[in-house]
């Protein structure tokens, strides 16, 4: 093989870490798409029996976004096997308990049930913040676009946007509350 | 493997009960347990099994490489940034008759030729249906493209 060909071939080959910011995205989507690149299903070279998938690193799990009234109606529920052993608690609550638990569950529910899903799911990093490890931040080569197109936050506008910003009234001192 | 013609045919037609055992064994040489390869009471039923595996497999096998051949092209269009229904329809109109197969190798080995027919297919829908040649958004080739 020439110089340029085997080069060529490493580079398809070679297992990539893509990183995800999961800021304001839902979750549902989150799986989906995780799910995908870490069977390798976004490589023309897919096959499921051959080790094509790559690694993912999901960021900014505390901030994923429920519509409507999800956070308080949505309701996870497990049994532990014994007698009164429901255990039934809200989204919100599971989401304090541990942040990444929701997508973790919702990539790990995506990935097909066989043998390969814990090997597969073991390629998967969940991190609450954007406080993520050395040694995996500098594996780290692609960035994957959320599912979802970011709407932007009142935090995001800076101070000129927010003064040039066409007012429908001027503040008043008799109509404020002081 | 029997040498001669003569000694292949001496088993099947009412011969020495030895060459039909071991025409069976041949068959069940690589088999890794020792009783497997000796006991031939045994060794047929796992190889009787196996034959009707084979032939159930023959219609699964086709179901399954279809299937594979579908995820391929899928993400091959995925990295070329169109749709993968929009690319078929495209490539209907054109009068281009690859099959997955093809399309397949073609977006491995000839990356440039598929992203040439991507542009055609993309041509193709914009000039028959809406009737208007327009200009075609600026392609990179890259896989897992941002756009900024």
């Amino acid at each position: 093989m020439s110089f340029g060909r085997a080069n060529q071939q490493w580079a398809t080959f070679s297992r990539v870490w893509h990183i995800l910011n999961a800021d304001r995205q839902p979750a549902g989507g989150i799986g989906v798409l995780v799910s995908r690149y870490v069977q390798g299903l976004h490589k023309p070279i897919y096959h499921p029996t051959s080790d094509v998938g790559d690694h993912v690193v999901v960021v900014n799990a505390k901030k994923i976004a429920y519509s409507g009234n999800k956070w308080e109606e949505k309701v996870f529920t497990a049994h532990t096997g014994r007698r009164k052993g429901r255990v039934r608690m809200q989204a919100f609550k599971v989401h304090e308990l541990d942040p990444t638990w929701i997508i973790r569950r919702n990539i790990y529910r995506q990935i097909p049930n066989n043998l390969l899903r814990r090997t597969l799911f073991q390629r998967v990093h969940v991190f609450e913040d954007e406080n993520v490890p050395a040694e995996i931040m500098e594996n780290v080569t692609n960035v994957l676009i959320g599912p979802r197109p970011v709407p932007k936050a009142i935090t995001d506008y800076t101070e000129e946007e927010k003064d040039s910003f066409p007012k429908l009234f001027l503040r008043d001192k008799y109509f404020l509350k002081s | 493997m029997f040498l001669t013609v003569l000694n292949m045919a001496r088993g099947r037609f009412h011969g020495d009960r030895w060459w039909k055992v071991m025409r069976l064994k041949e068959q069940c040489q690589h088999y890794l347990k020792r009783s497997l390869r000796n006991r031939c009471g045994v060794a047929y039923r796992h190889l009787r099994r196996a034959l009707i595996h084979q032939t159930k497999g023959r219609r699964l096998k086709v179901y399954a490489t279809n299937i594979l051949r579908n995820q391929r092209l899928e993400a091959a269009c995925d990295e070329h940034e169109i749709g993968h229904r929009r690319f078929k329809r495209g490539l209907n109109k054109s009068g281009v008759t690859l099959n997955q197969h093809m399309l397949n190798i073609l977006s491995m080995y000839e990356p440039r030729t598929f992203e040439r027919l991507v542009e055609l297919a993309e041509r193709t829908e914009i000039e028959t249906v809406l009737g208007v040649h327009e200009p075609l958004p600026e392609r990179r080739f890259s896989a897992n493209k941002i756009n900024i």
